[in-house]
C-alpha cells in the first residue's frame, strides 16, 4: 500500500469521519447558484461545440437583426418622409384657385368673369402685412421634341422667388431670376426626372428646348427630391418658366392655375382667405369664381396614403424577420436535442448525485434560452452597429427603435423556451440508470 | 447497532405479463451503520438492480427498504432524488466526473443540488480534495489527470454532503492493479473512520477486503460470508 493512504489521518477539520454535523441545505430548489450554474454550463456547452452553436445562432441572430434594423430603418424613413412633407412647403400656406362652377346659376355667373388671370395679381398680389409671398403658378401639359422623339412634360409659368418658398433647391446651373421675369426670357429650369430622360447623365445647361415652336435656353436642373405631392410631381417631370414668357408665348388667355400664398403666421390663415377672397371678388366685379384650397386636408389625405403604403411593408418586413426567427427557433430545438442525446451521461450523473427532475428539466430549457439570448445578442449589437452606419442616409440618423428591439428579443426568448420544452421535458424524463448504462 | 440499509422481500420486476424478467426475487439484507459490505455475484446476476435501488436510483417493484431510518419505497422522484443528494455518495467504474468543469466544480456538484452556498462548497471541495490527497489539482479540468487521480476526485466528491451510506460500482475495475490498490486503501481508511460502504465487485481478492460479503445470484441472496 502507497504512502498515500495516510493522507486521510492528516489533521485538518473533521469532514470525513461523519461525526461533525453537517452544514445542512439552507434552500432546496432552484436557488441563485443553480441559475449560475446552468448559465454556465450553458455557455461552456456552446463553446464546446462551436460550430454547431453558430450555426443556430446565425438563424437567431439574423432574425433579431432583420427586426432591429428593420424597425429602426421603417422609423428612419418615417422620419425622412415627414421631413419630406415639411418639403410639400404646405405648412403657412393658403391657397386660392379658380372655382369650378358647380350649380346652374354659377355657371351662368362665372361666364360673366374671365376667371383667375394674370391681370388679377397687380391687385391679387398687393403687399398684405401678413404675407410673406404671394406665387402665382401657372401650368400646362405639353410635349418636347428631342433627337426624334417626343416626350410628354409639364411647362409651369412661376416667378422667381418660387423656387425659394416652395423648397426646390437647384441641382445644375441656376434658378430663375427677377432678371429673366423683367425681360420675360424664354429660359427654363428643368425637373430631375426630365432631365435624366431627356439628356441622361449629360449636362443640359445652355442647350434649347423646344416647346410649342419656343426654345427655351435650359439654364439650370432642380435638385432631385422626393415627390408627395401633384406639384413635386409635374415640377420634377417638367419645366419652370418665368411666368411673363408663360403668359407671353404659352396661353394668351393668360389663365392662372392658382397662387400660393406664404403666412407670416400659420394663425391667419382665416384672415388673409377671406381677404384673398375679397380681392378676388373686387377684381372680379363681384363674381367669386375662385376659392381657397384646403391644404391641410390635402396633405392630410396624402401622409394617410404614405402610412398606410408603411403599414404594408411592416407587415411583409415581420412576416419575413418572423419566418427567419421561428426557423432559429427550430435550430433551437435541434440542437437541444443533439446535445441531450451527447449529455445522457451527464444528466443521469447530475441525477444521482441529487438533481432533480425539476432541476434537469429547468437547466436544459434555461440553456436553450442561454443560446437564444446569446443570439439575439449578437443580432441586437450587429443590427445596432448597420444602424449606425446607416445613419448618414437620414436626416435625424437611425436611432434603433426600442419596440422593435424589445419585440425581437421577446420573440426570439419565447421562441427558445417553446422549442426548448420538448428536449427539456425529454431530459427530465430520463431515469438516472437508464442513462448512466 | 443502528442498520444504515434493511431491506425485506425487495424485488424488481422488468418488463410486464409475457416478457418480465424478475432481477430481483426477494432481497432480504441489513448492513450496520459503519459497516463494510462487499457485493458480489456474475453478471446478470441482479446485484447492479440492487445498487441502483439501494442507491435510490431505482424503486423496487415489491419489498420494503429503509434507507438510514427513511422509507424509500413509494417515494416520489423529487424525493427520491433528495435522498440520494443528502444520503448516499457514488463512486462509479469510470469516474463519471463532468469533462469539461474542474476538479473542484465536480467536487462541489453534490452540494450545489443541497443548496450549499459558494463559498462554503469551494471551501469543503477543496478540504475534501486535501483529505484525498489532491489538492492541488483543485482547478484542472478531469482529462489532465491520472484514472487514479480521478478516482480520488470521485472518492471526494462522494464524500461532499457526508453520505450515511457510500456506494461503490467497481471503483477500481478501470484502473491497474498498483492505483486501484491504492483507491481500496482509500476506502479501507474511510471505513476505519466510521463510514458504511457498500462494495460492488465481481474481484474475490477485493471483495476479501470488506468485513463481509454478501453474494447474489439469480435475484437472491446466495450466501454471506463474514461478521454480520
Amino acid at each position: 500500500m502507497s504512502d498515500e493512504t495516510f493522507i486521510l489521518r492528516s489533521p485538518g477539520p473533521s469532514l470525513l469521519d461523519g461525526e461533525a454535523p453537517a452544514p445542512r441545505a439552507k434552500t432546496r430548489g432552484f436557488s441563485l447558484a443553480m441559475l449560475w450554474e446552468v448559465v454556465r454550463t450553458g455557455l461552456v456547452e456552446l463553446w464546446a461545440h462551436k460550430v454547431r452553436s453558430l450555426l443556430t445562432l446565425t438563424l437567431l441572430m439574423l432574425g433579431v437583426f432583420a427586426l432591429v434594423v428593420m424597425t429602426s430603418v421603417l422609423d428612419g424613413v418615417m422620419d425622412k418622409i415627414s421631413t419630406g412633407f415639411a418639403g410639400m412647403s404646405w405648412d403657412g400656406t393658403v391657397r386660392i384657385a379658380p372655382k369650378t362652377a358647380e350649380t346652374a346659376e354659377e355657371r351662368s355667373r362665372f361666364v360673366m368673369s374671365p376667371g383667375l388671370r394674370q391681370e388679377d395679381l397687380s391687385r391679387l398680389t398687393a403687399p398684405h402685412p401678413k404675407v410673406l409671398a404671394f406665387l402665382p403658378r401657372a401650368q400646362r401639359a405639353s410635349s418636347v421634341r428631342i433627337t426624334g422623339d417626343t416626350e410628354r412634360i409639364f411647362v409651369t409659368g412661376v416667378t422667381p422667388d418660387y423656387a425659394v418658398w416652395m423648397n426646390r433647391p437647384i441641382g445644375l446651373g441656376r434658378n430663375l431670376t427677377e432678371d429673366d421675369q423683367r425681360r420675360r426670357s424664354t429660359v427654363a429650369v428643368v425637373g430631375a426626372t426630365l432631365a435624366a430622360k431627356l439628356f441622361g447623365g449629360a449636362d443640359p445647361v445652355g442647350r434649347d428646348l423646344v416647346v410649342e415652336g419656343v426654345p427655351f435656353r435650359v439654364v439650370g436642373v432642380q435638385a432631385p427630391g422626393q415627390i408627395f405631392n401633384e406639384e413635386n410631381y409635374t415640377d420634377a417631370n417638367g419645366i419652370l418658366i418665368p411666368l411673363e414668357a408663360y403668359m407671353d408665348r404659352m396661353d394668351p388667355a393668360h389663365k392662372l392655375a392658382q397662387v400660393t400664398v406664404k403666412l407670416r403666421h400659420t394663425e391667419d390663415a382665416g384672415e388673409v382667405s377671406a381677404m384673398l377672397l375679397s380681392r378676388v371678388r373686387q377684381a372680379h366685379h363681384g363674381i367669386e369664381d375662385a376659392e381657397i384650397v384646403d391644404l391641410d386636408a390635402e396633405a392630410a389625405k396624402a401622409y394617410q396614403n404614405f402610412l398606410e403604403q408603411m403599414h404594408g411593408w411592416q407587415v411583409v418586413l415581420l412576416s419575413l424577420a418572423g419566418t427567419v426567427l421561428l426557423v432559429g427557433g427550430v435550430g433551437v430545438l435541434s440542437v437541444m436535442l443533439i446535445s441531450f442525446s451527447d449529455r445522457r451521461f451527464e444528466i443521469g450523473l447530475r441525477k444521482a448525485l441529487g438533481a432533480s427532475d425539476h432541476e434537469i428539466f429547468i437547466q436544459f430549457l434555461l440553456e436553450a434560452v442561454v443560446l437564444a439570448a446569446l443570439g439575439a445578442l449578437i443580432g441586437t449589437v450587429s443590427g445596432g452597429l448597420l444602424c449606425q452606419a446607416l445613419s448618414a442616409s437620414f436626416p435625424y440618423g437611425l436611432v434603433v427603435n426600442p419596440i422593435g428591439l424589445i419585440t425581437a428579443w421577446i420573440v426570439a426568448l419565447a421562441l427558445a423556451l417553446i422549442f426548448g420544452l420538448y428536449p427539456a421535458f425529454r431530459a427530465m424524463r430520463l431515469s438516472p440508470m437508464e442513462a448512466m448504462r | 447497532m443502528n442498520p444504515i440499509i434493511e431491506t425485506q422481500g425487495l424485488t424488481k420486476v422488468y418488463g410486464s405479463n409475457g416478457t418480465a424478467v424478475h432481477a430481483l426475487r426477494g432481497i432480504d439484507l441489513t448492513v450496520a451503520k459503519g459497516e463494510f459490505v462487499a457485493l458480489i455475484g456474475p453478471s446478470g446476476s441482479g446485484k447492479s438492480t440492487l445498487m441502483a435501488i439501494l442507491g435510490c436510483l431505482d424503486l423496487p417493484t415489491e419489498g420494503t427498504y429503509t434507507l438510514d431510518g427513511r422509507q424509500v419505497q413509494g417515494l416520489s422522484g423529487g424525493e427520491l432524488a433528495r435522498i440520494r443528494n443528502e444520503k448516499v455518495g457514488f463512486v462509479f467504474q469510470s469516474y463519471n466526473l463532468l469533462p469539461k468543469a474542474s476538479i473542484a466544480r465536480n467536487v462541489e456538484l453534490p452540494m450545489l443540488y443541497a443548496g450549499v452556498g459558494r463559498k462554503e462548497r469551494r471551501e469543503r471541495a477543496l478540504a475534501l480534495l486535501e483529505k484525498v490527497g489532491i489538492a492541488d489539482k483543485a482547478d484542472k479540468l478531469p482529462g489532465t489527470l491520472s484514472g487514479g487521480q480521478r478516482q480520488r476526485v470521485a472518492v471526494a466528491r462522494a464524500l461532499a454532503n457526508e453520505p450515511a451510506l457510500l456506494l461503490a460500482d467497481e471503483p477500481t475495475g478501470a484502473l491497474d492493479s498498483k492505483t486501484g490498490a491504492e483507491v481500496l486503501g482509500l476506502f479501507r481508511e474511510l471505513h476505519e473512520q466510521g463510514n458504511t460502504l457498500l462494495l460492488v465487485t465481481h474481484d474475490p481478492s477485493i471483495a476479501a477486503l470488506a468485513e463481509r460479503r454478501v453474494e447474489i445470484r439469480d435475484g437472491l441472496i446466495a450466501f454471506t460470508e463474514g461478521a454480520a
